[in-house]
Parts: structure tokens; sequence; C-alpha cells
């Protein structure tokens, strides 16, 4: 009897130890994050113990609700566009000689591995009037005089995109390259080009896949908060933004918190909704 | 000429050739086999047939249309593909009527058609299901159909069967041989498995390193080996040197037997077959003496390995199963040559 408790203890550790880092490193944070939203605000960063609904109030505000369609926007923007530049990239890259494939693949993690500010700063440059792009379109002859394309809703959108789409193509990558060589095969012995073996094929045969990318690339947009303020003007400053703007300089921490939690809500929302989207679809 | 009709086909993957001035011709309803180990080129052969791999050169002819350059489409075959390659994202009636589809027949033309293929292939009623659902011999079953649903004259199958277990396979064989009879299509099987050949095919095309070694029908590719290759790829068999004494007699390991198809002069190598050799108590003109080295019971047949001493390997013998009591391991025995079983290779 008394080898038999530590053994079993022992055997529960596979699940214990990460159970305990769950609690302590994600689920408490997250639930003084929801108290704290209930704080009412005391000016400079402290907070009172009263409870209070007026952060979750505020969030109703006009300013705030332009806030949330512009954050949601953006993020349904980026991750449709990348979802359309990285899936056909993926199926390419699948395709192409070994060599080729190690070459993008790297990269794709060279970017990952740089920091979202220089990526924005960089953008920033390059889409500038003085040494950026519309120079060179100048020299070809495309356009008359050079032009600023940042900050602005397209520069927002590049830099984002930037950043999302290794992300996608990393995801997708694996999945792509797991497809039977014979399905493109036969799709070709039954009429199909390659073109439309890939819309009537392998995109349709990828929907899961695809969907849950898309999710991703969401989640991972939401939570952008640099980009929108190096390459973004004020009105495309997203829900993270203002977050980030309550809680450092207006230093009021109950209402980024109620902020964050809605935005959690909301994302989560969204997921399930799209979820349950595709069972219903499965089952028909 | 009608049928399929293939002129030295040639294709090298660098300076390898992985098919060397292949020739061919298959009648029209006719079930062929290419049989051969991996990397013979059955395969390669076959994916040239079906345009997905360009040759180096030759000609293919379909009933008299040349269709070495055609694209797959439009050469007019139904191809099963190892892994099947189903569509999974698609119902069972979705894949079946795939080409239909794609080809502008209306819903109504798809459906009946659907319902036929599945009557064809006895899994009647299950359109609407998914590919997910089905188990691996439905999905065989699924592939067969969808290939023949534009009614090719030529059907295709790279080793569809190697996914299933033992059982199903063999059921499947008998199924697709007796589908093929019922159709009349000009049927190509790529198969490593000699027993899927011999079930199946009118015309067995046994190939090694790119060479067809012997084009025969199953039986007499049993029966009449061309060479050593082909003796030992098809069934078991004793290959035993001899060396020629003239007028039919042959000196076998300081024996003497008969065989009467021998060359006058000189070396040769024979096959014979372990049920064609007979286990005797007393010599005869025409046996070998040697000791029994090992058995192995195999159901209806005892096979028994037979050390013959000047010979490299034991000799095979296969007994019917009621001669047990006989074969005690040490004991001399005297196999019997018949001459009339025996296959001079050269």
């Amino acid at each position: 009897m008394n080898t038999r408790q530590p053994q079993s203890l022992i055997a529960y550790m596979p699940i214990l130890v990460p159970a305990l880092l769950l609690t302590v490193f994600f689920v408490m944070p997250f639930g003084t994050m929801i108290v704290t939203s209930f704080y009412e605000n005391r000016s400079i960063g402290a907070a009172e113990t009263a409870f209070t609904l007026a952060n979750y109030q505020r969030l109703l505000s006009p300013f705030f609700l332009w806030l949330v369609t512009a954050s949601f926007g953006l993020a349904f923007g980026v991750a449709a566009i990348s979802i359309l530049i990285a899936f056909p990239f993926s199926y390419l890259l699948v395709n192409a000689p070994r060599s080729t494939q190690v070459g993008w693949l790297i990269f794709m993690l060279s970017v990952l591995s740089l920091s979202e500010s220089i990526i924005g700063f960089a953008w920033s440059t390059l889409l500038s009037r003085t040494a950026g792009i519309s120079n060179f379109f100048v020299l070809i002859g495309l356009v008359d005089k050079p032009a600023s394309y940042a900050p602005g809703l397209g520069a927002l959108l590049t830099g984002v995109v930037y950043t999302a789409v290794p992300y996608a193509v990393l995801v997708l990558y694996p999945i792509l390259s797991r497809v039977d060589p014979h399905i493109e095969e036969a799709a070709r012995t039954l009429g199909l080009s390659p073109l439309k073996t890939f819309l009537r094929v392998i995109l349709p045969m990828h929907r899961n896949a695809i969907v849950t990318t898309f999710l991703m690339l969401l989640v991972f947009t939401l939570g952008t908060y640099l980009m929108p303020q190096i390459l973004g003007r004020p009105q495309h400053w997203t829900l993270s933004v203002a977050i980030s703007d309550q809680a450092l300089v207006q230093s009021n921490i109950p209402f980024a918190a109620a902020l964050a939690v809605f935005l959690v809500v909301v994302t989560l929302v969204i997921v399930l909704a799209v979820i349950q989207f595709g069972r219903k679809e499965q089952a028909i | 000429m009608s049928g399929l009709v293939i002129r030295e086909i040639h294709k090298s993957y660098g300076p390898v050739p992985a098919l060397s001035d292949i020739s061919l011709n298959v009648e029209n309803g006719k079930f062929l086999c290419l049989l051969g180990p991996s990397g013979c080129g059955k395969s390669t052969l076959l994916r040239i047939i079906a345009g997905l791999e360009a040759s180096s050169r030759g000609q293919i002819l379909l009933d008299g249309r040349d269709i070495t350059k055609v694209p797959p489409h439009l050469r007019d075959f139904g191809m099963v593909f190892q892994s099947l390659a189903l569509f999974p994202h698609l119902s069972v009636g979705g894949n079946i009527a795939f080409a239909l589809g794609i080809r502008g027949a209306s819903r109504e033309v798809q459906r009946r058609e659907v319902e036929r293929l599945l009557d064809l292939v006895h899994l009647p009623g299950i359109a609407e299901r998914s590919i997910m659902q089905l188990s691996g011999g439905q999905r065989q079953r699924v592939a067969i159909a969808r290939a023949l649903a534009l009614k090719p004259k030529l059907f295709l199958l790279d080793e569809p069967m190697s996914a299933l277990d033992a059982k199903l396979r063999e059921a499947m064989q008998v199924e697709l041989k007796r589908l093929q009879q019922e159709l009349g299509i000009t049927t190509l099987l790529v198969t490593h498995d000699q027993k899927e050949a011999m079930t199946t095919a009118d015309l067995v095309v046994l190939m090694s390193r790119g060479v067809i070694q012997q084009v025969a029908p199953p039986l007499e590719m049993y029966r009449k080996p061309a060479n050593t290759f082909v003796a030992e790829f098809i069934g078991a068999t004793n290959l035993i040197d001899a060396t020629s004494l003239g007028g039919g007699r042959v000196q076998v390991a300081g024996a003497t037997v008969t065989i009467e198809q021998a060359p006058p002069v000189g070396q040769f190598t024979f096959s014979v077959r372990p049920e064609d050799l007979n286990l005797k108590d007393e010599a005869s003109s025409s046996s070998l003496v040697g000791r029994i080295a090992f058995t192995r019971h195999l159901g209806a047949s005892i096979e028994v390995n037979v050390s013959v001493d000047g010979m490299e390997r034991d000799l095979v013998v296969a007994v019917p199963a009621r001669q047990e009591s006989s074969l005690s391991i040490g004991r001399p025995v005297h196999v019997h040559v018949n001459s009339a079983t025996c296959v001079v290779l050269r």
C-alpha cells in the first residue's frame, strides 16, 4: 500500500503538470482580467475594488462600436487576402522541386523571426514618397511623380498580410504535401485541366483546412497592434491598439481589461459560429 | 488493326532505360496482365499508355488511331489507381458521375448512369454515401465504377488490389474478371502478384528490367517458361544444370536421365516443376539418387527437399499428402524425372 501512493502520483504527473501550468499562467491571469474589468477606474493606473458595469456600458458608444467593426473588418480582410495568396502558393510549392521548397520555407521562417516593428518600419519606408517604390514606378514610366502609400489602408493590409502569409503557408504546406498525387492524375484522366483540377478538386477537398487556417489568421490579425500604428491612420486603429492605449497611455486598466474580455468573447463567438457552420455543411 | 497496338515504346530516366523497345498487340476484349517484380517498368508502361507519362520514343495505337501524343482524357480509357484516388469531398455518386458532369450530362442522365454503374459493381443504393463511410472493398468498386462511367474502350488498373487483405483480394480478382467478361472491355492490369495474373488474365506479359520476358496465356507460361527468369518467377520450379550426352540422354550430377528435347551436345539448363517429379524407392533409367533433407506440409501436398550429391541446390518435389509415412528425414530416395514435363531453357 505504501508504494502505491507515490506511484499513482507519478502516474498523474503528465496531467497534473500541464494542468498546474495552465492554471497559473493562463486561467489565473485571465480570471484577474475578468475581475478587473468590473472595477471602477481611479486615475493614474489605480483601480478601486467597487463593482461596476460602466466599463462594458462604455463599449456601446459609437466610437468603440466603430472600433470593433474596423478591427474585425481588417481581420477578415487580412485573413481572406492571406488565404488567397497562401493556398495557391503552398499548392505550387508542394509540387515544386525539393530545393525550391526548402528555399521558400527557410524564407518563410526568416520572415517569422523578424519582429513586427521591423517589418512595419521597413514597409513604411518602402511605401514612402521619398524612398519608396513609387520612385521606381516613376523610373519605368508607370506614374508621373512619386507618391506616398503609407500610412493608409493599403499599406496596413500589405504589412499585416506580409506577416500573416508565412503562418498560413506553414500550416497549409504539411496538409497539402500529404495529398495523394494520384488524385490529380485521376482528375486529369477524367477530363479536368490542371487549373480546373485545382478549383474543382484540390480546393473543395481542403475546405476544412482552409476554414481552420482562416480562423487562425483572423485571431492572429485581431491581436496585431503595432502595424496599425505604424502603417495605418487613426481610423484604421484596431481594438488591440485601443487596449494598449487605454492600459499604457490612459492608465485605465479596468476599461482595457473590459475591452480585452470583449475581444476574447467576440472572437470565441465567431470561431464557434464558423465551426458550427462547417458542421452543418458537412451534414448536407 | 483493331485493339491496342504498342510499337517499340522506349523510356529512359537519364542514362538508365526504364523500358526498352516494348512492342505488344492486344486484341479487343482481352484481359492482359502486366506482371513483374517491382521496378520492372510495368507501371511505367501503363502510365505511358494512359498518357500520364511521355515515352522517349515509340507509338501507341488504339483501334488504328495514333494516341501517342493525345492528352489522357481524350484517349478513351478508364483508370483505377493503386491508391484509388477517389475524391474525398464528394459522395459516391459525385465521384462516379464526375466525368459525366464535366462533359455536361444532365442531372437525370448522371443519376441514371450512377445507378447503372453501382448495379454493375454490386453496390446498389449507396450513391448518397460519403467516400469516408465505405470499406476498402467498397471503395475499390466505386473506383472501378468511376473508371467505367464514360464507357471507355480501354480499362487500365494499376495494382488496385494491393491494399486489400488476401481474402478480399481474391474475391475482387474473380469479380473483376467476371465484370470484364460481362462488358467485353479490353483490360490491362498491372500487378506483381502472379496469382492475381493467373486468376484474371487471358494473356500475361511478364516483364523484368524494362524488357518483356514472355507473353503467353497463364497456363502456357507456367508449363512452357521461355527462360530461367520466367520459370523462377511463375510458381516454384527446379532449375537443373545438365550436360547433353546425345540421343536424348543427359548427365546430371553424376547420374544419367532422359530428356528427349535436350540439345545434341553441350551444357544447358532445364526446368521441372515440383509436382512433376516423383519419389520412388527403386532406381529407374531416368532418376537421380538423393536423401530427404527437409519436408514441409502444405495441406493438399507435402513439399520435400531432396539433397543430391553434386547438386548445389536441393531438388524440391511435391508429393500427395497421403505418402507422408515414407518421408523420414535422411532416408535415401530416387527422384524420377519424366522427360515430357521438363522444359529445356537455354
